[in-house]
């Protein structure tokens, strides 16, 4: 059950994912990446790490693509405006895309028994992360929050018109 | 979290202090001066808080950081070297009517993120430090929306940098599907058990270091620098070419010898192509080049080149020349920079070379600084540079590094050309009248002062480097 | 591979089936029932009896897309909240005061937002 479900999801996963990338209209390719997003968010389930899925479509299929359609309305993206890109450009981009297929696929061959000795039960659950996290880890979860706070400034500074601002 | 971690963690508390004060202080009423009053003395406060700590101090908060004399040092320089870019900033901002405020909390946040990095022990702390630094360096480089060129330096470190974070990523969590550690004394540890690095794990390492080379602006990933350089506000790009190339150097050293990367071959060969090709591509890119950033950008390339070479010598010789060419690089960058931000008016910046024609019989003062600060990049004696470079070459060659030495000797004549050039153009006697909106004078006094402090130390280390030596030799 | 204990999912998956399946069925269903004219006039896009001319995709105010981008940070702050909830009485006074550093942090941010008026609309 667990075996057909993890091939059914990756072979929908690799399957819209390619689409993304060769569907022409950008908004096509948006939306197939929604269906990426869920699938892997399947795969986290079924790797149990249930928080993971969770944020994941929170986080990506809810708000990240809402930039996404953002930003493609903002650069106006039509068909006849994309530019033309080099046949050299292409060759190069699969060339080093392959290079580093080849590598993770020759390093990941043959590791199993490595991979598997150091996932600890349960780690996923979002039980255990809270414990981890609120105790091991408080000081990057505090950090985080700093982060946030750069990107928040950065967003407005950079968002915000200019006349406005000059007083207050 | 007890009283002894919070008191090794007080230097960031004091910054994240800042950076709060700041954003109270802008929502309330916006006013550059006290902006720039709190910045500073909060760097100056924790500086001098810094220094309470004894060297030998080490302070581990486990699993994340550890607060040792190489920590606290490395702190300590990126502290002062911030509070040298917020002086100079001042000026800077000042003629321009844009909003000046955001600038000085991104660039709190910015060394907050800096001083995580050069602590952490642990690839989490590592990677949310680095993210901060990221994070407000992509606004930072933005910042003068108005300019034509700074959307695109925006823009590209952000695309590359994201995606240079992707690489990092993808390799912490390769080492960690490995060994199940993410600190590095835990990853050192699994590596001493193993005869030879699983394939896995080689190319985690690999993409760790693909990661780190785009943040240091190694070729080839080198793409970025020029552009960034030119687009970015000079005071920003004095931040890139020092804290945020430092940091990453100081966490290399601090991975590199928890895990005894030394002993691989294979990474040794990767670090020694990657510098013999940033030494030259940055030097002999620069030569074609009339924009002063971009020169000094590609500069910035092939000093990172020589700083492998210090790096790859390893042990504690190879951390202490790598140390000490590092504050010489730090001093002389932002010397250069501060020079360029004072003689920028409000329209743009004065980088090209034609900017400088001259300038000895205009300005006398700031010519012979900026010659000063051009020598040290070259390493001619008596400045910081010179013993930066003879330290270094000393590591290379006790280590036996004879291919490396040999390129670094043939790079400094290459980069000495075009270093003289510009020292050259300013000898020119063709005066050009230029005329630009000249503001308060005291506004100058600040950046004035700072390049003399900062001319002044560079010939203190070039002359007698004891002291700064002894130093470092006590951290490390 | 590990084998999680998938029944505990089938409530959300029945969820996600039922989602899709109501907009899947509506969809066909309006097809099917509906009645189809496909004239000229019928298919063309309607924009209150105004002919319709240019592009669909036209420059926007960027506020939207400040609006957006600060809707993600919080949305990623509300993230960090569902592993102390769960962990809410374990974590006791402790975890009470973790996280108001963390949201008070934030909440400067959010002051700072507000004072320079980012979210206001008319200006």
């Amino acid at each position: 059950m667990t075996l057909n479900l993890f091939y059914f999801l990756s072979f929908l996963a690799v399957l819209s994912a390619l689409m993304v990338v060769f569907s022409k209209n950008p908004v096509y390719s948006v939306l197939y990446l929604i269906i990426t997003f869920f699938t892997i968010a399947g795969h986290y389930i079924l790797l149990d790490a249930q928080f993971l899925a969770v944020v994941h479509v929170i986080v990506y299929a809810g708000a990240i693509m809402v930039l996404f359609l953002y930003v493609i309305m903002l650069l106006n993206l039509n068909r006849e405006s994309e530019p033309h890109k080099s046949n050299i450009l292409k060759f190069a981009a699969v060339i080093c895309a392959g290079l580093l297929l080849v590598v993770l696929v020759g390093s990941l061959k043959g590791t199993e028994a490595i991979v598997q000795q150091s996932g600890k039960a349960g780690i996923g659950y979002v039980k255990t992360l809270g414990e981890v996290m609120f105790k091991e880890f408080l000081l990057p979860f505090e950090i985080t929050s700093i982060l946030l706070l750069a990107a928040m400034v950065g967003a407005v500074m950079l968002g915000k018109s200019e006349k406005t601002n000059d007083t207050i | 979290m007890n009283r002894s971690d919070l008191y090794s963690l007080t230097p960031l508390l004091i910054l994240s202090s800042a950076a709060i004060l700041n954003f109270f202080s802008i929502s309330i009423k916006r006013n550059h001066k006290v902006i720039f009053a709190i910045t500073v003395l909060s760097l100056i406060g924790d500086f001098i808080f810094l220094t309470s700590y004894s060297l030998y101090h080490q302070q581990h908060i486990d699993p994340l950081l550890v607060v040792d004399g190489f920590g606290i040092f490395n702190i300590g320089l990126i502290l002062l070297t911030t509070l040298v870019v917020a002086l100079m900033s001042y000026a800077y901002f000042e003629q321009r009517e844009e909003r000046k405020e955001e600038y000085y909390i991104l660039l709190i946040l910015a060394a907050l993120g800096a001083c995580i990095m050069v602590i952490s022990k642990h690839f989490v702390s590592f990677f949310l430090g680095l993210e901060v630094l990221s994070v407000s360096l992509y606004s930072l480089i933005a910042y003068l929306r108005t300019r034509e060129r700074s959307d695109e330096a925006g823009i590209k470190y952000l695309i590359l940098a994201a995606f240079s974070s992707a690489f990092l990523l993808f390799g912490m969590s390769l080492i960690y599907a490995t060994t199940g550690k993410m600190d590095f004394g835990g990853i050192g540890y699994y590596l001493t058990t193993t005869q030879d690095i699983p394939l896995i794990m080689m190319a985690g390492l690999g993409m760790l270091i693909v990661g780190a080379g785009f943040k240091l602006g190694v070729v080839p990933f080198h793409m970025w620098t020029p552009d960034v350089y030119e687009g970015a506000p000079t005071p920003v790009t004095a931040f890139i070419a020092t804290v945020s190339k430092g940091g990453m150097i100081a966490l290399l050293v601090r991975f590199f010898n928890a895990i005894n990367g030394y002993q691989y071959e294979s990474f040794t060969n990767l670090f020694t192509v990657l510098s013999i090709a940033s030494m030259f591509v940055g030097n002999i890119l620069a030569l074609r080049q009339t924009n002063l950033k971009r020169i000094l950008a590609y500069s910035s390339i092939s000093h990172i080149g020589y700083l492998l070479v210090a790096f790859l010598s390893g042990g504690s010789m190879g951390a202490q020349a790598t140390t000490f060419y590092l504050v010489a690089y730090f001093i002389t960058t932002l010397g250069a920079f501060g020079i360029i931000a004072t003689l920028s008016d409000q329209h743009r910046d004065a980088e090209l070379i034609d900017d400088y024609r001259g300038l000895l019989w205009r300005r006398p003062l700031t010519a012979v600084a900026f010659s000063a600060m051009l020598l040290s990049l070259a390493g001619i004696p008596l400045t910081a540079g010179f013993i930066a470079k003879f330290y270094v070459i000393t590591a290379g060659i006790g280590t036996q590094h004879w291919l490396l030495v040999f390129c670094l000797v043939v790079n400094s004549v290459i980069g000495l050309y075009y270093y003289i050039k510009i020292i050259a153009v300013m000898f020119d006697q063709k005066l050009q009248i230029k005329s630009a909106k000249e503001l308060h004078p005291l506004v100058y006094v600040i950046s004035s002062v700072t390049i003399a402090v900062l001319a002044v130390f560079l010939f203190w280390l070039g002359v007698s480097p004891e002291g700064m030596l002894s130093l470092i030799d006590d951290v490390i | 591979m590990e084998n999680p204990n998938l029944a505990e999912y089938l409530p959300i998956a029945l969820m996600f089936i039922f989602a899709l399946g109501f907009v899947v069925t509506t969809m066909i269903a309006t097809h099917v029932l509906g009645p189809k004219r496909k004239s000229k006039i019928k298919l063309d896009t309607f924009e209150c009896g105004i002919e319709s001319k240019g592009n669909a995709r036209i420059p926007f105010n960027i506020k939207y897309f400040l609006v957006a981008i600060l809707f993600v940070l919080f949305d990623v702050e509300v993230i960090f909240m569902y592993p102390w909830a769960v962990n809410f009485k374990s974590l006791h006074w402790e975890g009470f005061i973790q996280m108001t550093v963390f949201i008070s942090l934030l909440l400067v941010g959010f002051f700072y937002i507000l004072k320079k008026g980012a979210l206001k609309w008319e200006e």
